[in-house]
């Protein structure tokens, strides 16, 4: 549906090119400010401080599997990146005193393009001092219930890791072979299982594929307790270090926020940023230079904090209904856009 | 050789999937927040014509097929293959009973047609959407009676069998759907 008016003289069929057209109809724009207005009026009734932090950044990020789109000048020399998350400048803030604060900003992750997915996308980011993951899961879901209300007709969900593998496939992913990671993928899809890394990136493959599209299309599923080797810049849990403190929110199959309680210890900060850099260059992507200014932030000291990011765009599409990124989108990055030629 | 980066995976692109050539139908790009990439793609095998699903890590390389489609007429049949034409350059090609597959039913004389080429082999054919054909076999007609809405099966100069009205007879041409062997309706010479 295309609810644009067409001036009268534009009516005919098949008349030149389209390709000016939004990707997105009016009303959907329209559900979409909405959806902003009502983000916004959410944390400032909170008194959770707006900010605004660079989009065009020194210092990328270390994570593995993030590409940047590095930006030169015309006139050559310095090297700039678009940002790939607001996350380490958000936390600059909060060690400088900032208090509560959220953002809701562009990102840009080279590379990312489908139906679930725009190299250019909008991210609400937001941090509570001295909320644990529970009161900050709760948080989320009084935010998508306010935003989403008519679409979850059930009440949210929680399980683990661990659990949600157990149910679905009757494994646990913590003590399951590569082997069996493969076999199980190649039975599920009927194809071959793509040869991976790591048991890591296997894992991510049966969640993607096979654990995700199986929760319930009208309710919120939060994922608690991720492996610790999928931390990223979540705390190790106290009580069992294999595990992550770190959640996701699902609404149906579709990957809407993904939550830490933060890490604000320096030393290991430092040390996961030099380890998912050695894996970056394991697979062949350019070793990114460690963000200093973060780092010294840690060291001034990150108060204990949780923070979560949630895909604007995919909360929009889960209101609207739309099953395409750039059906929410005014001009979307279609198909023809390839990336690097070889 | 040739080869496409995952990155550049999009509808009708033709790649090689364990040594026979394949076009990608749809492309899907999956990945978790913090995790690995994949793209699973949805293909179809452009010699056997089957349909399979395939997931690769984001960022691999796949072998490129050199697969062309090209417009060329039909002329004539042999014992051993479908020959046809460019229309430019007059060149000439046989294709195969494996290229031309259930198609050969629709194969009229002149009629243009898309020769998919793998390496220069033709690997398949596809006719026209609608052809239109002799009936050279049928019971019949039963004169007047247009519509009753009963059929009948006739046999066309190709060889092709199409459900047709009662009241067609041998000699009357007519048009059908070769997507789906449908009779669309009486032509003229």
């Amino acid at each position: 549906m295309n609810t644009w008016a067409v001036p009268k003289n534009n009516r005919k069929k098949n008349n030149s090119s389209s390709g000016w057209r939004p990707s997105a109809d009016r009303e959907t724009l329209k559900a979409r400010v909405r959806l902003l207005q009502q983000t916004r009026s959410f944390f400032y009734e909170r008194d959770v401080l707006e900010v605004e932090t660079p989009i065009l950044t020194t210092s990328g990020s270390t994570e593995t599997h993030l590409d940047h789109f590095a930006v030169g000048s015309e006139a050559g020399g310095s090297n700039y990146y678009l940002n790939t998350s607001p996350e380490l400048a958000m936390k600059r803030l909060l060690a400088a005193g900032s208090g509560d604060i959220f953002q809701l900003s562009k990102v840009f992750r080279a590379g990312e393009q489908g139906r679930q997915h725009q190299p250019e996308f909008t991210m609400l980011e937001w941090y509570r001092l001295g909320f644990d993951l529970k009161k900050l899961m709760t948080e989320v879901e009084q935010l998508f219930v306010e935003l989403l209300a008519d679409k979850l007709l059930r009440p949210s969900i929680a399980m683990t890791y661990a659990q949600a593998f157990e149910q679905f496939l009757s494994f646990n992913p913590f003590t399951v072979s590569v082997d069996k990671l493969r076999t199980c993928f190649e039975e599920h899809s009927q194809a071959d299982a793509p040869l991976l890394n790591d048991k890591q990136a296997y894992l991510d493959l049966i969640m993607s594929h096979i654990v995700e599209p199986r929760f319930d299309a009208d309710r919120l599923t939060f994922i608690t307790q991720y492996p610790a080797e999928q931390a990223s810049l979540a705390r190790i849990n106290k009580q069992d270090s294999r595990l992550a403190e770190r959640f996701e929110v699902f609404a149906g199959g579709l990957e809407l926020a993904n939550g830490f309680h933060e890490l604000s210890d320096a030393a290991e900060q430092r040390s996961r940023m030099l380890e998912e850099n050695k894996r970056r260059v394991e697979i062949n992507k350019t070793e990114i230079e460690l963000d200093q200014h973060f780092l010294a932030a840690l060291e001034a000291g990150l108060p204990d904090c949780s923070g979560v990011a949630v895909g604007f765009d995919r909360l929009v599409m889960f209101a609207t209904g739309k099953q395409n990124i750039e059906e929410v989108i005014s001009f979307a990055i279609k198909n023809s856009y390839m990336g690097k030629n070889s | 050789m040739a080869s496409y980066s995952t990155n550049e995976f999009r509808s009708g692109l033709k790649i090689m999937i364990d040594g026979d050539p394949c076009s990608i139908i749809e492309n899907e790009f999956v990945k978790p927040g913090k995790g690995q990439a994949f793209n699973r793609v949805k293909i179809r095998n452009l010699k056997t014509g089957r349909v399979l699903e395939k997931t690769y890590k984001s960022g691999e390389s796949v072998e490129a097929a050199d697969v062309i489609d090209t417009d060329m007429q039909y002329l004539y049949k042999d014992t051993e293959a479908w020959y046809f034409m460019h229309p430019e350059t007059f060149e000439q090609i046989g294709a195969d009973e494996n290229a031309v597959g259930d198609n050969m039913q629709w194969l009229k004389e002149q009629d243009m047609c898309v020769v998919t080429l793998w390496n220069d082999v033709p690997i398949a054919i596809t006719p026209p959407n609608h052809v239109v054909l002799k009936i050279s076999e049928t019971d019949p007609g039963l004169r007047g009676d247009t519509a009753s809405g009963g059929t009948k099966p006739a046999k066309c100069e190709t060889g092709a069998v199409v459900k047709v009205p009662l009241f067609l007879e041998e000699g009357d041409m007519i048009k059908v759907d070769t997507r789906n062997g449908e009779y669309l309706g009486r032509a003229k010479e």
